[in-house]
């Protein structure tokens, strides 16, 4: 079965080029414009990997990580934050995320985070 | 000596081929992949995957890595059957354990250190031995170092990433420094390795048949125990060989010689390969409490039977053989210890720990162990008899005084006697039967009637079932069987000579033979042969050949196998002689011509020492010789029977006499053979009591040495104070010297107001001499002029409460100098019950108090002019104290004068800013340097607190001394809001500027990815759009960095890091996208800088590129790096178009560009004033030196240490 890539942008462009890469390799991708719902959206969606954007309406990357970890039946499912925020290291660590991920990236860089992290290494 | 389990063969697996075992944690799949790619098909290895993993999250390793390879991978299911040529994978919530002797899958205990490959790699190598091969990959942390180390102690072989490749580099470097790796190698080249390991193993002989292929191996074999003999006096031929060989195959991967004649040549050549392989062979393995089950078992039961009559006088004797590093003879001291408890002191406790290993005996004797070592070692325990000091274990003096160490061979050298228990475990495992027995000959000998021997988990008496019967129910304890004359074997040296000849003896036997020569050889021996006996050194039959009978038949009484005793009438004394001879000789002995059998019988005996054996042998040959003139005799008697008769009857009576003299003969030698029993077991009691002696000798060496530092700390101490008491009188002569030589007038009274003594000053200010001060009442002075009322009270005071006084001053007219105001101090001397002591310092302080007034007047006006400034103004004292306030300060706080004098400007300042503003301020008043620093203050009209840039400074006097500060603080609110506004916009621009980059960057690097695989031409345009796309990146980056630095929100990450693979990481950087400029790296930087290493990286990249680009015609860009005195210096220089003097300075300005340069080449000019902050920030400094047309060189220098 194809693993399925879940992708939170407020910028379709990203959205769209991330799901084309990601796609050419054989995953199925589904994209997010909005963070709010995310409970919703793992039940929906089942995702094998999250990607988070930082600065997303309406309540943010951080809380949404938040929201998904403390709840038990979403909080095992790894979820990268990704942002072209300068510090994104330290936020990453701060929100409990499992990797980050920074813009502008290398399509080499994208595979490789998701392959690591459907293996279930931990990095 | 080994792990428990390892002579169990139910455990062993019967795969012949290696199992390599790869353990890998973060950066891991990276390394599996590269590894796996350069497996080959038919490599006929078995590999198994370990991957730290997430316990929670499912894994699909095997998927991931079943692209990268055509060689099965596949995940571990419950029925393990490892097979050569296929890949396996470990799932991610278990682990792979060994249970009887193949490998399971359990699941992964929750509580335990997740420590998944150490606990894989213990298991591989108990299963699979020396055909266990463990891989340690790119990962953080120490897994895999535990488990590399029992793959190595099980003649396997380990591997691990070489750092430098590893993305992740703490786990391989973990197991290299603690030197439990053969191989270091990039990934890439491990399975190139492992197939020439592969192709070695397959002359490994396996356990089932150690019998060797070829004849020469073992002549080369028989060489390596020579060698060995020699270097360490320890013959391991006895040793089990498949063992020994195995260890030898080992050393030899290790030199990477594939043949056994090479590595014979080697080990000729190098004492230092022959200690390698010595130490390799011992297999020094042990621990604390090894088997705790057991250990526990001995404390209930065997100790209390021991201790049970000992005491002070009579001391419990303990022997632990074979002691390795001395863990288990400090476990039994430990044991004894909380036996004992409080009596420990009422008992004497002697433990013997020898080993034949000085390197070991050494360790042991130290008694200091690593943390790693310490396992099986309880928590209470460490606290009771350990001394913690830099992170090593120290054993206590209590432990360590109980034990004895020395180095002994117990198979050669005399054993130890009386003892109590032994303890011998998993050493005889490594023995043949032959030296088993001995060593059970030792330990009998050595131990007290009722002692115990303790044997390893494996080990048994079962070959000297004569001497030891197991104790009941105890595991692996036995107790000594007693029984009468037997004595021990005290083995010479001798046999150390005559090597190469023993050599050329052993290589006959060795010939083959076709089958009938063989039997034709068997009949001849049993024809022609004569009979002969075998015996050992003692003279005990160990074999018959041939029929004896005519020459032995077994004496009346106790059984007994001795030649002597067996020989018939009259052969007993020649074949002692024969034997003698030949024992001292060691040559051939023949006697002809002996009679027995009443003179029947011609006997001729041949004594043959056999040279090949450990112990001496001897074979005595018997040859008949028939008297035929015995037969003539009795046909030709009659005729002339009365002569000869008369002769016989002669004849007869001299027999007789013979036979007398021999039974009297053989009485002595009876007698003689008794006492020189006695003598010889006196003699090994001797020699092992000497051995005893050698032992304490050492340890009162050591005693010796400890008092001799004693000794040396007392002389030290001795000699310190002989120097204090040199300062206290230097001290006396520099106070008395300091009292006459200082400025200010100083007086002793007495308690009745005498002055007992005064120093040159006193005389010169106050116009007066010796004799008309001294001993005279310091108020008749100068004609009672000294009669000062207040003076006076203040004395009597003193002498009342015995507290001084400071700083009391009086005006009042002396007489002779007039009108003076002085300033006294006064303080008790009390120097003993009668005498009390005052000493009056005088201080004219005329003079300061007019230029006081003066001052004050000065400090009015200039409160005047800070009344009148529209801005916050105060004053304060030279200690920091406010004095004034202005009228601005008042309404602007709110505050009125008695209240800012009270608060000062710490009830104005914002609260975050307190601690640093106190901090600046105190620093200022230290340093008297000014104050500046921008602050909020506190607005009362609003309540807002606003910007001000305050300054403060120190207003000096003519001697440089601060009279007083002044401060003023400036609203500066509006210039810095808008400032910071500007900064917000510069992180929210970049940060959306990088957005549509990002979409960008990605689909240029498809179309890029695209072409390559269709050779598109305009790839290039594709790659440096790319290029663009990320020069774009990098100048947004520089932007933010600025408004960072602005706002001092660049925050450093410091951690130490290696200095030399940073600017390796910069220079490939610049090279990738600079492949025609030559960067040439110098110099090297040996410890670890701290610093933030990504920051510094940024420095360097700058630098370069900056050298790069601005020397555009020449193409060497030279980069150095070198420590000195704390401090790491880097410099990079470029021959190129140089900059002007005049701009040298200002290059690291922000938005600085150099004209020439901007003319001519892009850059924001943001790059050098970054760099220059980041130095700044690690309080380094950066600059340049610069020639124009010749080119520049830039340095930087950060202190080592942080």
């Amino acid at each position: 079965m194809k693993k399925c890539i879940l992708i939170y942008d407020d910028d379709p462009e990203i959205s769209m080029v991330c799901k084309i890469i990601l796609e050419t390799k054989g995953y199925k991708v589904e994209t997010r414009l909005f963070c709010d719902n995310i409970i919703i959206d793992i039940s929906d969606v089942n995702p094998d990997v999250i990607f988070m954007d930082l600065w997303i309406p309406k309540i943010g990357g951080e809380n949404a990580i938040n929201l998904m970890k403390d709840n038990s039946a979403t909080s095992h499912i790894p979820i990268i934050l990704f942002s072209a925020h300068s510090d994104i290291e330290i936020i990453a660590r701060r929100a409990n995320a499992n990797g980050f991920l920074s813009k502008p990236f290398e399509v080499r860089t994208l595979l490789e985070i998701v392959e690591n992290t459907i293996a279930g290494i931990e990095i | 000596m080994v792990q428990s389990d390892i002579n169990k063969p139910k455990i062993l697996s019967k795969n012949l081929f290696p199992v390599v075992g790869i353990g890998a944690s973060a950066g891991g799949l990276e390394a599996f992949k590269k590894l796996i790619k350069a497996i080959k098909e038919d490599s006929g290895i078995a590999y198994i995957l370990v991957q730290h993993l997430h316990p929670e999250h499912s894994s699909a390793l095997p998927e991931i890595l079943q692209r990268e390879t055509s060689i099965p991978v596949s995940e571990i299911s419950d029925n393990v059957e490892v097979l050569p040529d296929h890949i396996y994978v470990i799932p991610s919530n278990k682990m792979l354990v060994a249970t009887d002797g193949i490998l399971q899958l359990s699941p992964r205990p929750k509580e335990h250190r997740n420590m998944p490959i150490d606990i894989f790699f213990t298991s591989l190598s108990e299963v699979h031995q020396s055909h266990a091969i463990g891989i340690v990959l790119s990962g953080n942390g120490a897994d895999g170092t535990l488990g590399l180390q029992s793959i190595k102690d099980h003649g396997g072989i380990t591997f691990a990433e070489d750092p430098d490749s590893a993305a992740y580099d703490a786990m391989p470097l973990s197991a290299i420094k603690s030197e439990v790796v053969d191989f270091i190698l990039s990934p890439e080249a491990m399975p190139a390795q492992l197939l020439k390991l592969n192709d070695t193993f397959k002359i490994l002989p396996s356990d089932d048949d150690a019998i060797p292929a070829k004849l020469t191996e073992e002549e080369c074999f028989k060489e390596i125990f020579a060698l060995l003999r020699l270097r360490n006096s320890v013959d391991f031929t006895y040793y089990k060989q498949s063992t020994i060989r195995r260890r030898v195959l080992r050393r030899m991967i290790i030199c990477k010689l594939e043949n056994i004649l090479d590595y014979l040549l080697l080990l000729k050549g190098s004492t230092q390969e022959q200690d390698n392989l010595f130490q390799d062979i011992l297999i020094p393995v042990t621990s604390f409490f090894r088997d705790p089950n057991i250990f526990d078992n001995i404390c209930k039961t065997v100790l209390p039977e021991l201790l049970e009559n000992k005491s002070s006088i009579n001391p419990l004797r303990i022997w632990v053989a074979g002691c390795s590093t001395g863990k288990e003879a400090y476990s039994i001291a430990m044991c004894i210890h909380e036996f004992l408890g409080s009596k420990v002191s009422s008992v004497r406790v002697q433990i013997f720990a020898t080993d034949i290993s000085e390197k070991s005996i050494a360790k042991a004797r130290l008694g200091t162990f690593l943390k790693s070592d310490m396992e099986g070692v309880s928590e209470q325990r460490i606290t009771e008899f350990f001394n913690r000091s830099n992170g090593n274990y120290q054993l206590k003096k209590s432990v360590r005084d109980m034990c004895v160490f020395a180095t002994h061979n117990f198979l050669k050298d005399p054993p130890f006697a009386k003892m109590d228990l032994i303890s011998c475990r998993n050493v005889l495992i490594y023995m043949e039967q032959f030296l088993q027995k001995k060593a059970f000959t030792a330990f009998h000998y050595a131990l007290n009637p009722k002692g115990y021997l303790w044997l390893g988990k494996s080990e048994s008496t079962g070959y000297a079932s004569e001497y030891f019967i197991p104790g009941e129910k105890r595991d692996k304890v036995y107790t000594r069987k007693s029984f009468p004359g037997k004595y021990m074997n005290v083995t010479s040296e001798r046999r150390e000579a005559k090597l190469r000849d023993k050599d050329e003896y052993l290589r006959i036997p060795a010939r083959d033979r076709d089958s009938f020569q063989k039997n034709a050889d068997d009949v001849l021996l049993a024809k022609y042969t004569p009979p002969g006996v075998v015996v050992n050194e003692q003279f005990d039959i160990v074999q018959f050949r041939g029929s004896t009978g005519d020459f032995l038949e077994p004496s009346p009484g106790k059984a007994s196998l001795n030649v002597l005793k067996m020989a018939r009438d009259g052969l007993s004394f020649e074949i002692r002689n024969a034997l003698q001879k030949s024992k001292t000789t060691n040559e051939l002995v023949i006697k002809d011509n002996i009679a027995i059998n009443k003179g029947k019988t011609i006997v001729t005996i041949e004594v043959i020492p056999l040279l090949n054996s450990v112990d001496p042998h001897f074979l005595i040959l018997f040859r008949n010789v028939t008297l035929i003139a015995n037969k003539s005799d009795g046909k030709t008697s009659k005729a002339s029977s009365t002569k000869e008769s008369q002769e016989n009857f002669r004849n007869n009576q001299l027999e007789k006499d013979l036979a007398n003299a021999r039974d009297d003969m053989k009485t002595i030698i009876e007698d003689q053979e008794a006492a020189n029993e006695e003598l010889q077991s006196a003699n090994e009691e001797l020699l092992s009591g000497s051995e005893e002696l050698q032992s304490l000798n050492e340890e009162l060496e050591t005693s010796k040495e400890e008092l001799q530092s004693t000794n040396e700390e007392l002389i030290t101490v001795n000699q310190e104070l002989f120097e204090r008491n040199d300062q206290f009188n230097h001290q006396r002569i520099y106070a008395e010297a300091i009292v006459s030589a200082i400025h200010e007038p100083l007086l002793v009274i007495t308690s009745d107001f005498r002055i007992k003594s005064a120093n040159n000053s006193f005389y010169k200010d106050f116009k007066l001499t010796e004799e008309e001060t001294l001993g005279k009442v310091l108020f008749e002075l100068q004609n009672y002029g000294w009669n000062i009322p207040e003076l006076r009270n203040h004395l009597v005071r003193i002498q009342k409460d015995n507290v001084g006084f400071l700083e009391w001053e009086v005006t009042y007219d002396f007489h002779g100098i007039g009108m003076r105001t002085i300033c006294f101090n006064a303080q008790p001397i009390q120097k003993d019950l009668d005498e009390n002591l005052i000493l009056l310092a005088f201080n004219d302080i005329t003079s300061r108090k007019e230029i006081e007034k003066v001052e004050k007047r000065n400090s009015d006006n200039l409160k005047i002019v800070l009344g009148k400034m529209p801005q916050i103004a105060s004053t304060a004292s030279p200690d920091g104290s406010a004095t004034y306030f202005n009228q601005f300060f008042l309404d602007y706080s709110g505050f009125t004068h008695e209240e800012a004098l009270l608060w000062g400007w710490e009830k104005l300042v914002n609260p975050e800013q307190l601690e640093l503003f106190k901090k600046t301020w105190a620093n200022c008043l230290e340093t008297h340097e000014d104050f500046g620093m921008e602050i909020l203050l506190k607005r009362k009209s609003d309540d807002s607190f606003r910007w001000h840039l305050s300054r403060a400074v120190a207003i000096l006097d003519d001697d440089s001394k601060v009279v007083s500060w002044v401060g003023a603080a400036v609203d500066i609110h509006d210039q810095k809001t808008k400032e910071q506004a500007k900064d917000e916009f510069i992180a929210i621009a970049s940060h959306e500027l990088k957005t549509p980059l990002t979409t960008a960057k990605a689909y240029i690097q498809l179309l890029g990815m695209g072409m390559k695989q269709t050779d598109n031409k305009d790839l290039i345009f594709v790659e440096k759009a790319g290029a663009s796309i990320d020069r774009l990146n990098d100048l947004i980056s520089e932007l933010l960095d600025v408004s960072k630095i602005q706002n001092g929100k660049l925050d450093l990450n410091i951690s130490p890091f290696d200095f030399n693979a940073m600017i390796r990481g910069a220079v490939e950087s610049i090279q990738y996208v600079s492949p025609d400029h030559e960067l040439l790296i110098s110099g090297n930087i040996d410890t670890a800088i701290k610093g933030d290493k990504d920051r510094l990286a940024q420095v360097v990249i700058n630098l370069l590129s900056n050298a790069v680009k601005y020397s555009p015609k020449s193409n060497t860009v030279f980069i150095h790096m070198e420590q000195k005195k704390g401090a790491v210096t880097v410099s990079v220089k470029d021959t190129g178009i140089g900059i002007p003097r005049k701009s040298l300075e200002k290059i690291f300005e922000r938005y600085y560009r150099e004209e020439q340069r901007a003319v001519h080449f892009q850059g924001l000019g943001i790059g050098l004033f970054i760099s220059h902050e980041i130095i700044e920030r690690h309080t380094g400094k950066i600059w340049a030196e610069s020639e124009l047309e010749k080119g520049s060189t830039f340095y930087f220098t950060i202190p080592t240490a942080l």
